[in-house]
Order: C-alpha cells, then structure tokens, then sequence
C-alpha cells in the first residue's frame, strides 16, 4: 500500500477531516472506515402514524434498515389515498405512481419488521422518549388469520357498502363490515355475513380494545383531505354526474372505463374542472395541490385512448408541469383535450339528463354556456382531519395553510424524536412523497442512533 | 470489500450525501468536477476524523465492474488513477441555458437571464434602473416552451425584492404560471399584493421587438380585457431551462445509464423512484436526477445515504436467480452484454454474468442465438404439458378456445391475481405462464405454447417505460411482431397471438384483454396446430 500524502484540514469549527490532498494518487488510501451505524438494534421501534404512502414508504425504508416499525392505521385498509388510484397509461405509461403504491403495500405486508395496526387511532402519548402510546383498535369484525376473500360476505350483503373492500389485494383482510351501514349495528337485524362464511371469520360481536406500545420514535404520516365540494356551485351530492377527480379514480381503476353514474353509459362529452378547492383565496386555501393537472390530464389521455369518441374539455387557470419530458407530453395532450382558460361559475341540470355549465370565454369576450354529460372536479388537498389533533398531541407547529409546518432538513431535525412526512405537510404527489419519506426515514435512523451509544464507538 | 462510496458531485446534495454516509461509518471519496471544492462537511459527530477524501477538478473516464466492487478511473490534472468503490452516487449540478434566442433576443446591458439579476443591482447599470425608483422590468417566462415551478419561484423572488426594496413596477409574461411548487400560490399572492403585474397567454403571444442598442418593446393585447397594451421595458430578464448538461451525459454514458428525455441520469420509470437507476449500485440524486427545486436536493440526499447503506448492509432484496453462461456453448457474439439492460454481463476472456448485478430478468437468454445462457426456473421450450383443463375434445363438444397466456411477474401476474380476486369474468380454459419479465418470453415459447394445444396466445407486458429491466417490453413487442409476419407468410391466424400492456393494477384490463382474445378464437375456430385438430 503507498503512503498518501495526507495534510489536516480544517473543514469545520469542530473537528478534523483527514483529506488527500493531489499526490500520487495511484491506488485506494488504506481503508479506515468502521462500521459505526449499528442498525441492528432490532429492540429500537418506530411508531408510523397513518398508512398511506408516505407511511409505507417510511415504515418499509426503516424495516429495511432492521428497525422495527408498527404502522397504526385508522381505516380498514392501507393504502390511503393513492392505493384507489388508476393506471393511467395510455399504451405508454406516464409515470403516475399509482402501481408504485402497490408494491409499496405489497412490500410492507410481506416484511416481518412491520406489524400493521389497521382501524386504529391514537388516544394518548408520554411526552419523553421512549414514547409510551395509548392506542385504540376498533374492532376486527373479520379474522384477517381465518379470511381467504372468497367474496361470499361482500356479495351477498343485501345492504351495498356495508362491507367494504380494499383496493389492492394485498390488503389483509380484503374485506371490512362498515359498522356505519351494517344493518346490525343499526338494528342487530341482520346476521347474513356471520352466518354465510364459509370459514367462520366474520364476528359482529367483536369488543373493542385499548392497548398500549412503546416507540422511540414516531413519525407522523396522515396525509390530506379531499376537499369537499358540497358547497361549490357545481352541484356535488345534487347531480349524479358531477363526480370528483377521486370519483374517477376509483372507477377507471374498478371499471376499466368510464361511464356515467345516472344511467352507466358512455358519456360523449366530459369536462374537467381544475382548482376546485385549490389556489382559492376565498376558502383561504393558498396553494397549488400540485398533481390535479396532472391526474385529470393523464385520465383524460387515457379515457381518450380507450374511448376515443370522448371529447374531453380542460377547464383551468394555469396547467402545472408535471412529470419529466412535459413539453412533450403536454402537445400530445392538446391534440386530444380541449382546453378552456376559465373557471365555470355554475353547472345546472340541461334536458336529456346533461348538465350545464356557465363560463366566461374571454376569446369572445362573453359568458358562455355549453352542455356536457359529465363533469369531473378536480378537488384540491388540504389538511387531514387529525392533522390539529395530533399537532396538539405531539406539538408540532401548524402552518397559516393548515398544514404541518416542515422543520427542513437541519442536523439534528428533530431533537424529540416526533417526524411529520408527507402531504400532512403539505399538498405532494406520490414521487414526491416517496422521496420525503425516505428522506424522513433516514432522519429517524440517525436520531435513533443518536440515542444510542454507537456514535462513541471507534475501530 | 470496501465499504467506500464514490460521490461525483460539487454542491449541497454531494454535502449532505457525505455528511450522512460519514456519520454512518462509511467511507467517502468525492469527484467534484470543478476546483476548488466547497464542501463544509459538517455532520454531529463525537469529532474524531473520518476518511473523507475528496479530489476537485476529478474527471470519471471510465467505470468497470459491478456493486459492490466498482473500478473507477479518474482524470485529474493530466493525471490519471483509480478508485474502488462498492456504490456510486452521482450528484452533479444541471445546466442552466438562458432562453434568449427564444425570445429573439441578444443579451445586452439591459437583456438578463434570471441567474444574472442578483448580480446585476451591483453593477452600474444595475444601480441606474434601481435609481428612479419607477423602472419597468419584465420577467418573460415560459412564453415559447413550458416552464417549470423551480424557475416561477426564482422569478417571483427576484422580483417580490425589486418591487418592495427599489419600488421598481414588474411585469410578469408567461403562458402558464407554475406554482405547483412547495408554497408558491402565496408567493404568487404576496408578489401580486406589492403591485406586481401578471399577463398570461394562452391564444396569443407577445411580440417582442430589439432594436440596435438593445432595448425591448413589447407588443401584445391582453386576453381577458382584450385591450393593446405596449411596453418598453428598463430591463427585460428572460428565463431559463434547466438540463443535465454534458458533463452529466458523459457520466450516463460511462456507467450504462439509462437517461431521460432532457439528459438527466434517470428515465420517469416509477420503479426507479426515487434515486435509483438501471443499475444495481449507481445510485442518482439531487440535480443530476431532474429538475427541482434545492429543498428536495436535500431531500434526495436522504434517500441515496439510505439506499447506499442498504445496499453495502445487504438488505436490499438479493438476486435469488441469476442467469449463466454455459461456456462450451457460448460463441462469444457478445448478444447478452449489448441486450443486458442491467449490465451484469463482465468481458473477460469470455462473457460472464456476474451473479451480484444480474436482475434475473432472462433477456439475454431469450436472445442469445447460441442458446448458451441459463437460468434456474427458466425454460427456453417451456413443457407446458397438457395444460388445458378440459379433457382432451371427441370431437362433439361445443368448441371452447384454451388460451395460453405469458404474464410479465411484476405486472401482469399482479393484475391476474386482482382480477381473480375481484370476481372478474375471466376466460373459461387458459393457462397463465409468468415470467420474471416479458423481454425473456423466446420466439420458442410462443410456438411452443401454439404446438401445445393453445389456441390462442396473450403476452401481456408492461407498460412501455414501466419495465422494470427498461427495455423487456419492447423485445417482447419486437418478437411478437416477427412471429406475426411469419404467422402471415404462412398462412396462420396472425389473431391468434396478441400482445398488450398492462400494469399490476389493472385487473379488470386483465380479465378485458383476455376475454377479449377468447372472443376472437370463438369466432377463429380451433388452431390447426394443436394436435387433436
């Protein structure tokens, strides 16, 4: 091994870097470094509130690391949001992230550092670490050990909705009772889905439980909230055929294709209406949620390429960028969307069960009304529901938008060990997300080694 | 093996990628391409030195071997020598270009790109404008080509200062106004309450005149008031777009990575999310990824430390098969190293698949002429034996199409699943046969599937720019369309071999394609190649 001419530098007020400097710099300077993460504190657990992507995406990177993680989730399912998302390739795919969250789910289920806690919420925490945490867990109506999704409970429920079924498969179980309409816990009327497994799963009288678990870390990941646009003039809950970006979502992923809630057939004309919810100073909702544009183009371009007799118009104030390459994929688009720079101020019913929608063409200087058979609101995010609650619980400092405030990417980030990541700080898309939870991640790892004695440990 | 990581990078991202595989034990070397290197490298430690070393002015010149055991060689002041290291991240800074000659205009005193504003109130010119307190300045951007939240957001700084500290009036001219970006729609606000001014187009563009000594007019009728408006501005500052510049191309092309449309060192692929590459080990970060704003160069900075450290932990999911190549076979045409979309394939004396980089995505073996490479629970004739699940036909039967139907294992073996789960109405006799990728489904697996009683053959792949092995889906696309034209040469159904794309979430597309064949081969009858017929 050759000498390297080594001279000490001064790179920080703290301590010295051992830098080569120019030299014969013919072979590798002996190796020095040691191992000083020592990661296999497989006793360390991090708490991941809410299992969305951001949640499984920072509860996948800590297991990979051998941390520990239980991911608590409020629902039935994980997945959040993103998992009811559809592939919006057309022949190409567009990069939407949508079966990245998949297997992200996929991932997180099979890994045995990850214990999944779904349908529960946070009652309490200590304020010192190791965090203690009072947790409570509605009830499991279905045994997810003796549940094979044999579908029987979910199609012969006579009540629709009353048990629900997750998105991705990986779920498990697939399938949940919504205590809200099942006729039992209206009226203890109904016994159907009990009675009819096959496997015995299914348990209505299931108690409730509290339980307690110890973190020494706690991330906090419950994401957004679609807004709701009951009371925008666009007729949401009144028409049938005025649905969400969301709706759409749903029904492109179960469906394959497109068709109006009132009667099922094929709609010939859809509009898209962008920033519902979003970048409105009236709702105080100063901010751009990021991917609509992106998700009502891409949809629209898919819709396109399955039925391509739909004609599709774009109304917006001003088109994101989205993805790489948009230059490109933006002049595709113009080909197959109309696109109209307005806002539309109201939709009314029309005849033939149309609706119609009133908008200011500045082309001719005049407002305009024109008939579509569908209309697609594009509904803005903001801030999840528990967002406040769980702000107070850990106090974490809410910004004027409602959302968690970022506390950047210092040094140390976050000195107590709580970690906020994803769209609770914020509107962010599924990229996005995945890159500030792994980074989040990587921060929980270095504070929880931080904790511990390794950092004095030396060759 | 060596725990070291080679960075190739010169700002913030490289920083905190070092300071955090630092703090974690592991060692560094930096090639900056420039000199000086301006890297403070601080991280909390105990304050014991650790091997950080770093060489400005290092150029890459070539790259061999695989994770885990990368040789490097370097270019440095006329001097070259080499490196070992078990990851690379490459973290280099973009380039901006000026978008003047979009504009039709020439860089003058009073001409700037939007880098050149904090500079420029230095200068004497600069003072001059900032003087009557009543200058114009205009900011024009994204006006020809789609511009982007990172360059709004520069825009919209420089220019909330220029009003609110110099009392200057600005205007804004763009197409679209990116504020998809963290914060930006009450930027945008905040810019609009201290008098600045936005015009937006979307029928019609601005006309932009400069003459002789430079200065700038501005034509244009406003498109909600419909009125003609003119400018001439004090200062116009034109924007810019953001590539990966030569240096970063250079660095794709030594390491084998695939790049996306605008030359960044990572394709859109979602599987890639959200510092990876095609290539075990070579890990892209930060500025050299795509265009984004600093915060989340930190933010990747994150995710190529953790990644780096699983993979020098050996955490990530390891290789369970990997291809071989049998060497009496071989004849050495170099098929597999120029198809491997992973490059695992090593040059010695012979070929070698080195077992570390290989993806077992049998590519190469599906395209090797020699037959010569083989995988653990690959089969180049698959026996899929009498697969069909109705008994063999006496001739009396009511004729039901048996469909043979190759699944890609990430994609379409997924959908298949979900549409099984679903309920889904699925073809009533097929047979699905997963592979670990479409590009390894041979010519011979699709006349092997037709000699074996199919009546009908689906490959399904994924989507074009969702393979995991980037390119899987095209060869599979490419064969399909040969034994097509071979099927019409020969008078063959050529309906009865079809190809879609399909993602692990599509299950309903699942049980549409497939129906959907069924339906054909209903109306095309029983193959003449099945041996019953």
């Amino acid at each position: 091994m050759h000498h390297i001419p080594i001279d000490y530098h001064l790179a920080s007020g703290r301590h010295l870097w051992k830098v080569a400097r120019s030299g014969r710099l013919q072979e590798n300077p002996p190796a020095q470094g040691t191992w000083r993460f020592k990661l296999d504190k497989a006793a360390q657990k991090v708490l991941v509130i809410g299992g969305g992507v951001a949640g499984l995406a920072a509860a996948y990177e800590l297991a990979l690391l051998n941390v520990g993680v239980e991911l608590v989730e409020k629902a039935d399912f994980l997945g959040g949001h993103g998992i009811q998302f559809a592939c919006k390739a057309a022949g190409k795919c567009v990069t939407c992230g949508a079966c990245v969250v998949e297997e992200k789910l996929e991932h997180v289920v099979q890994n045995p550092k990850i214990k999944v806690s779904l349908g529960t919420t946070l009652e309490q925490v200590t304020t010192s670490r190791p965090f203690s945490v009072r947790l409570h867990r509605r009830s499991a109506y279905i045994d997810p050990q003796k549940c094979t999704g044999c579908r029987i409970c979910f199609e012969r429920c006579p009540l629709d909705g009353a048990v629900a079924r997750g998105f991705s498969i990986h779920n498990v179980p697939l399938y949940a009772i919504n205590k809200e309409k099942c006729l039992y816990f209206k009226d203890k009327s109904c016994r159907e889905c009990e009675i009819l497994c096959p496997e015995g799963a299914i348990k209505l009288d299931k108690k409730e439980s509290t339980y307690t678990t110890v973190a020494d870390a706690i991330i906090v990941a419950v994401g957004f909230h679609t807004f709701n646009p009951q009371n925008t003039p666009y007729g949401y809950n009144i028409f049938q055929n005025v649905i969400t970006n969301l709706d759409l979502e749903r029904m492109l992923r179960r469906e394959g294709i497109v068709k109006r809630p009132s009667d099922h057939r094929a709609p010939q004309k859809i509009a898209f209406v962008q920033c519902v919810g979003s970048r409105d100073s009236s709702l105080n909702h100063l901010w751009c949620s990021k991917v609509c544009c992106g998700s009502a183009l891409r949809m629209a371009r898919r819709i396109k390429t399955r039925q391509p007799e739909t004609e599709i118009t774009f109304f917006y104030i001003d088109v994101q960028t989205f993805g790489r390459d948009f230059q490109n994929f933006y002049q595709g688009v113009q080909k197959d969307v109309r696109r109209v720079r307005a806002i539309p101020g109201e939709i009314f019913p029309a005849k033939q069960d149309r609706l119609r929608v009133n908008y200011y063409a500045a082309a001719v200087g005049k407002s305009l009304e024109e008939d579509f058979d569908m209309v697609v609101l594009s509904v803005g995010m903001e801030p999840a529901e528990d967002t406040k609650y769980l702000a107070g619980l850990f106090n974490l400092e809410i910004a004027d938008s409602g959302f968690i405030r970022s506390t950047g990417h210092k040094e140390v980030p976050c000195p107590n060990g709580i970690f906020s990541t994803g769209a609770v700080l914020g509107p962010m898309g599924i990229a996005e997300t995945i890159a500030h939870a792994g980074s989040t991640a990587f921060e929980t790892l270095t504070y929880l080694e931080s904790k511990t004695d390794s950092l004095k440990v030396t060759p | 093996m060596t725990v070291r990581t080679l960075i190739i990078g010169s700002g913030p991202c490289t920083d905190q990628i070092a300071t955090a595989l630092l703090a974690a034990g592991m060692e560094v070397c930096i090639a900056a391409k420039d000199e000086p290197v301006d890297l403070p490298l601080t991280f909390p430690g105990d304050g014991n030195g650790y091997p950080a070393e770093i060489l400005g002015g290092a150029r890459i010149l070539s790259c061999r071997g695989v994770v885990g055991d990368f040789k490097v060689t370097l270019e440095r002041t006329g001097e070259t020598f080499c490196r070992t290291a078990a990851n690379i991240i490459i973290a280099e800074e973009a380039e901006s270009k000026p978008n003047f000659s979009l504009y039709n205009l020439v860089p003058s005193s009073n001409v700037i790109s939007i880098s050149e504003v904090a500079d420029f109130f230095n200068t004497a010119e600069g003072k001059m404008i900032r003087h009557p307190s009543s200058g114009v300045i205009v900011f024009l951007s994204g006006l020809v080509e789609e511009s982007h939240p990172v360059i709004t957001e520069k825009i919209m700084r420089h220019g909330l200062q220029l009003q609110q500290d110099a009392g200057l009036q600005t205007f804004i001219l763009t197409q679209n106004l990116k504020v998809a970006g963290d914060g930006l729609e009450a930027l945008y606000r905040e810019t609009k309450r201290a008098g600045a001014t936005y015009i937006k187009f979307a029928r019609t563009t601005p006309r932009i005149h400069q003459d002789k000594e430079g200065r700038v007019s501005i034509e244009f009728t406003d498109e909600l008031t419909r009125q003609a408006f003119c400018l001439n501005p004090d200062l116009t500052v034109v924007d810019e777009t953001v590539s990966a510049g030569e240096y970063l191309t250079n660095l794709a092309e030594i390491f084998g990575l695939d790049r996306d449309p605008d030359g960044f060192v990572q394709t859109g692929n979602v599987h890639r999310m959200c510092t990876l590459t095609n290539r075990k080990g070579i890990i892209v970060a930060g500025p050299a990824r795509q265009i984004q704003s600093p915060e989340y160069h930190i933010i990747d900075a994150g995710n190529a430390a953790i990644s780096a450290i699983e993979l020098v932990r050996g955490n990530v999911v390891k290789t369970e098969k990997a291809a071989e190549i049998e060497p009496g076979r071989c004849a050495r045409c170099l098929t597999c190293y120029r198809c491997c979309p992973h490059r695992a394939i090593a040059l010695d004396i012979r070929p070698k698949i080195i077992k570390q980089a290989c993806e077992g995505c049998a590519i190469c073996i599906a395209e090797c002429p020699a037959l010569a490479i083989h995988m653990e629970g690959y089969d180049l004739s698959p026996t899929l034996g009498h697969t069909s699940n109705r008994r063999p036909r006496s001739g009396q039967e009511p004729f039901v199409p048996f469909l043979i139907i190759f699944c890609c294992s990430r994609s379409a073996s997924r959908a298949r699943a979900l549409a099984t789960s679903m309920g889904y109405k699925l073809p009533q006799d097929f047979k699905v046969i997963e592979v670990p990728c479409a590009g390894s489904i041979s010519m011979s697996h699709i006349f092997t599937a037709f000699e074996q009683d199919a009546d009908g053959v689906l490959i399904l792949t994924c989507h074009e720019g969702n393979c995991h092995s980037e390119k899987g889906n095209i060869y599979a696309q490419r064969r399909v369309d040969t034994a097509i034209k071979l099927f019409s040469k020969v008078g063959f159904e050529k309906e009865r071999l079809k190809v879609d794309t399909i993602a692990s979430n599509m299950g309903k597309e699942f049980a549409d394609f497939s129906t959907g064949l069924e339906k054909t081969l209903y109306a095309l009858g029983p193959s003449r190649l099945k041996s019953d017929f």
